[in-house]
This record gives structure tokens, C-alpha cells and sequence, in this order.
């Protein structure tokens, strides 16, 4: 349920960033949310939509890119991707390895009508 | 048409609120714990121990987190010991600007602990920071033994898991073993204690390990001094 609190987040980014670069409309809102981030896809375009109705981003589509998990082992320097809650070196089994993506609840770009146009 | 590059992540602005937050609770040495599991798993239950166990030493405050009532708040209140009441009015979890505005209502002058009882669910409440120096999560034996698996984001991002009702072992179908292995292989750091507030069983060295995080955080602010 959480969803609603992340896309009015969202929302107050994006309507913000539009206004600086003058735009129109918002055409595209692209996001990368990380698979260990426990923010379900469906959920959070319908609150988007629902929150954009009467903005500039009414009709703005909504595009999600899932992150992988993937862990580095400090010990052997491999960068590997993590399955099944598996949090251990793929190469050398390691168990203390840095979670280095599949946290991401990021904002990567917007495709906006700016006033040039 | 036109492509503008953001990465920036959406949390963002909740995540200033908790720097805000962790700041002050720097200054005044006020070690925070951030209190999470599902609903039923015996959250106010541990407070009402760990406050038993720490009111004569240290100085205490709670705040109770929860969708809509104050029965926690009075539970806690009737130990003697501060605590604020935030009702999310429907919100599965707190968040930053919810801990700043509840700072209002208390006296943090001289507080060893303060202690944030989160909305009870095993999702939501791990994607924010509040501003705490830890987070801990109960689980209990009655949940069934799947949970570290089923919620990895909650387990990886715990520094302590109490695992309570273990006085219920006998009756029920739970392997504590694989809640123990499966916490451990998402989370290789995790300080684990089986505990029963009810039959108050294995909350000693819960209370001992509070008292060395109540010290450390001390003693990092008065260093900084």
C-alpha cells in the first residue's frame, strides 16, 4: 500500500523538474525500481494515474524498468546477480557480500513538450 | 518533444526529513530504535518488558505508530514513560516527516532512548528511514517459518531480529531452525534473540544489548563534543 506515498513523491519530482524545463506536457515518466524494493508495479501506475489526473501529467505514460539484484564479493571482486534470497559470493561462497542494486526507487528521465515546441 | 535526465531517487525528500531527524538525535546522544513486524507479532508487548527492564536507568520515550487508535499509547503511558501517538489515519508505515512533527509533542532534552513502534506490516515500513540508529524487527513463532523468505527486503535490512511466542513452540507446526537459517543467509550480520515477553524468557541479553547501544551512542556524542 505503500505505492501511494511513492507515486506522490513522484509526482511533486516530476510536476517540479517539468516546471524548470518549462514543459507543456509530460509526455513519458521513466522509472528504475530495484526487484528487493518492495514496490508493486501495477499498484504504483494506478496511483500515479490517479494523481496525475488535472496536471500537466495527466497523460503522461508511466514506464517501470525492474533492477536486478546483484551483489559484489569484496573478497574475490566478482559482480554477480542474486537469486532465490541467495546473499552469498556466486564464485567463492562468501556470505558477506555488498548488495550493490536491486534497492532503486529512482526517477531516470522524463519525455516532456516544452514550450519550443 | 524533449528528454530530460533526472536520476534522482524518489525518496529523496523523505530522506532529508531523516537526516534532520538523525542530527538532533546525535546532539542530545539519543540512541533510536525503529520497531517493525507484522500486526500481532508483540511489538507494544516487548516495549512494555524492555521498559520494565530499563526505566530505573535510563530515560525513555516511545512513539506508538499505528492506522487509527491510542491503545498503545495508553498501554505505554501507564509504564510511566512519555510517549507520543501518531495515527496515519490509513498510511501502512511511518515516515520521516511523521517522527519530525511528533518531536514537537516530546521532551528529548535528556532522552537515553527513544524507541518507534512502526505500523504493524512486514512491506512498507523497511522502504523509509525515520532517522534511526537501528532497526529491528520481530517475528513470531505463530507466523510460520516461510517469512524470511517471503519478506527478504525486511530481513536484509534489520540490524536485530527478536523471534517471540518461542513458549508457543511446543503446540505449533514451526521450525525455529529455518526462520534462524534463512534470517542469517539474507542477512549474515543479524544479532538474533528467541524470546516470550509473556513468559518473559531470553529478554536478558535483549536488555544487555540495548544498554551497549544506549553507550555507544553516548558516547559518540559526547566525543564529538
Amino acid at each position: 500500500m505503500h505505492e501511494y506515498s511513492i507515486a506522490q513523491s513522484i509526482m511533486q519530482i516530476v510536476l517540479a523538474e517539468a516546471e524548470k524545463a518549462n514543459a507543456r506536457k509530460v509526455l513519458k515518466v521513466s522509472l528504475g525500481i530495484g526487484d528487493l524494493a518492495g514496490v508493486f508495479s501495477d499498484s504504483l501506475s494506478f496511483c500515479f494515474d490517479l494523481l496525475a489526473k488535472g496536471t500537466i501529467a495527466e497523460d503522461a505514460k508511466l514506464t517501470i524498468e525492474k533492477v536486478p539484484v546483484r551483489g559484489h564479493c569484496p573478497y574475490c571482486n566478482k559482480t554477480f546477480r542474486i537469486k532465490n534470497n541467495l546473499y552469498i559470493c556466486q564464485n567463492c561462497r562468501n556470505p558477506k557480500i555488498e548488495v550493490i542494486t536491486g534497492r532503486e526507487l529512482q526517477i531516470n528521465h522524463l519525455e516532456i513538450d516544452d514550450e519550443t515546441d | 518533444m524533449k528528454q530530460i535526465e533526472i536520476k534522482k531517487d524518489i525518496l529523496s525528500a523523505h530522506e532529508m526529513v531523516a537526516n534532520e531527524n538523525r542530527e538532533l538525535f546525535k546532539s542530545k546522544g539519543t540512541f533510536v530504535l525503529n520497531l517493525m513486524s507484522s500486526p500481532g507479532a508483540g511489538k507494544t508487548t516487548l516495549l512494555e518488558r524492555t521498559i520494565e527492564l530499563l526505566k530505573d536507568t535510563y530515560s525513555l520515550g516511545v512513539i506508538e505508530g499505528d492506522i487509527a487508535t491510542s491503545y498503545d499509547a495508553e498501554r505505554i503511558s501507564a509504564h510511566g514513560v512519555q510517549v507520543v501517538q501518531i495515527n496515519t489515519g490509513g498510511a501502512c508505515h511511518l515516515d520521516s516527516t511523521m517522527i519530525k512533527k511528533a518531536l514537537n509533542e516530546l521532551n528529548t532534552k535528556h532522552l537515553d532512548m527513544l524507541i518507534i513502534e512502526n505500523v504493524g506490516n512486514l512491506v512498507c515500513p523497511a522502504e523509509f528511514n525515520l532517522g534511526e540508529d537501528i532497526k529491528t524487527m520481530i517475528l513470531s513463532v505463530t507466523e510460520g517459518e516461510d517469512k524470511p523468505c517471503k519478506y527478504p527486503l525486511m530481513f536484509r535490512i534489520a540490524k536485530a531480529l527478536i523471534i517471540n511466542k518461542v513458549d508457543l513452540l511446543p503446540y505449533i507446526d514451526c521450525n525455529i531452525n529455518r526462520i534462524i537459517e534463512d534470517a542469517l543467509s539474507l542477512n549474515p550480520d543479524l544479532k538474533i534473540f528467541e524470546i516470550s515477553c509473556t513468559k518473559k524468557t531470553g529478554l536478558n541479553s535483549w536488555k544487555e544489548w540495548l544498554e551497549e547501544e544506549i553507550h555507544t551512542k553516548k558516547k559518540a556524542t559526547f566525543i564529538n563534543e
